[in-house]
């Protein structure tokens, strides 16, 4: 049962299988939860996010198009609603760069966390349309082509935008030491 | 300065999506243009820290959080504001549990197995009542279910009800020795299992109470591993069908 693909455990959920969906919801926690937090650096919200990632996702199992890969149109919704989340900020809370997260308490266990602290703060520094395509490519390792159908960008513009990223970012990381 | 087509050739070598086609002009543009090489460093330098950074483990209670916002016609879902901290393990082998019944039980007790006939594995000795000869709401959808993952013992527990009876599923894998206390209206009933080495194969098992004028009560579960509580919660059903 959980090496059933996507597309059949989306459609054991449709016929209301409790138990397909918490596969899915096991599957895919971590790598939501994750583009949540770079994407706003706060493990509350990034909370937020994810319960209501995968409440959306539920609610419309029925539009989802099996042609498409599931995890596409997961990571979609993931950013969309970390860009929401960032868009409700007040405008001093949106670029916080080395300020410390008092709540990451999930990360402050981590032994590489000042390393990882140090680079949230750089992403923090640039763009959110800028930070997405590094979430994808970095965090949630996926390619030009899936993070061009997730962003819905042709594949230049991916590569346009994930070279101006990372020229950014160099620049933000090597103001904190580690380029 | 480099030429838009080049550092687009570059990028894509760092990522490893360069076309095979591309390669051997990338390698000769590299090897003419020092600028070039410097750029692919710089590419790597910073990709490198990038990809340094570790994924972090989700809050242990956000799965449970997440389920329990979910309504699916297969299990209802909890009502939102409890402290949970659950999920479901569906890789993890099925605990059997050996039933064996704490004394002074008023209801009528009886553990069966769903979809098996073998009911050997059971330990029903001293479980309170009899056998069931078949599985009279396998079909129905449960009333209520918790799901369960902590580090001791995952897996979920469902409550079925139907004019007569409430029967409680378990589908559980632990770690260890575990106890799972049932109580309800003032009794009782305690399951012992042990981990999953002496577990074998799969199944689901169930306790029923078919005593009278239970339906509404709420029904209290205890998980206990090693003399200690781990973790504890309830159960509802509707007052009537």
């Amino acid at each position: 049962m959980s090496e059933d693909s996507d597309g059949i455990l989306v459609a054991r959920c449709r016929k209301g299988d409790r138990r397909a969906f918490e596969i899915l919801v096991g599957r895919y926690e971590k790598p939501v939860f994750n583009a949540a937090l770079r994407m706003l650096r706060n493990t509350e919200d990034a909370r937020d996010v994810t319960q209501t990632v995968f409440l959306k996702v539920f609610e419309h199992l029925d539009d989802y198009d099996p042609s498409y890969r599931f995890y596409s149109w997961i990571y979609r919704i993931a950013l969309n609603e970390s860009i929401n989340v960032l868009g409700r900020r007040p405008r001093h809370d949106q670029v916080v760069g080395d300020e410390v997260d008092e709540r990451q308490g999930v990360e402050d266990e981590l032994a590489s966390e000042q390393a990882s602290q140090r680079v949230q703060g750089a992403l923090m520094t640039i763009k959110a349309e800028y930070r997405a395509v590094i979430v994808l490519k970095h965090i949630l390792d996926l390619g030009y082509e899936d993070i061009g159908r997730i962003l819905d960008l042709p594949e230049k513009t991916v590569k346009s935008r994930l070279f101006t990223a990372r020229q950014q970012l160099k620049e933000a990381l090597g103001s904190r030491g580690m380029t | 300065m480099l030429e838009e087509k080049y550092i687009e050739l570059i990028q894509a070598d760092v990522d490893g999506e360069l076309p095979e086609r591309s390669r051997a002009e990338l390698s000769r543009y590299l090897l003419a243009s020092a600028e070039a090489r410097a750029l692919r460093d710089e590419l790597r330098r910073t990709c490198a820290v990038l990809d340094s950074v570790e994924p972090v483990e989700p809050p242990a209670d956000l799965r449970g959080a997440i389920l329990s916002g979910i309504k699916l016609p297969g299990a209802p879902a909890r009502s939102a504001g409890r402290a949970r901290a659950f999920g479901f393990s569906p890789q993890a082998p099925v605990l059997r549990y050996a039933a064996v019944f704490a004394g002074g039980l008023i209801v009528s007790a009886v553990a069966f197995q769903f979809g098996s006939t073998d009911r050997a594995a059971l330990d029903v000795t001293q479980v309170a009542g009899t056998m069931a000869s078949q599985d009279p709401v396998a079909n129905s959808a449960p009333v209520d279910a918790v799901s369960i993952d902590l580090e001791q013992v995952s897996g979920s527990v469902r409550l079925f009800q139907s004019a007569t009876m409430r029967v409680l599923e378990f589908d559980l894998t632990a770690d260890g020795p575990l106890e799972v206390v049932v109580s309800h209206d003032g009794q009782e009933a305690r399951f012992s299992g042990d981990g999953p080495a002496g577990a074998a194969g799969s199944g689901r098992y169930a306790l029923v109470l078919n005593g009278p004028g239970q339906a509404g009560s709420p029904i209290g579960l205890k998980f206990i591993a090693s003399g200690v509580l781990i973790h504890e919660d309830v159960l509802e059903s509707p007052a009537s069908e």
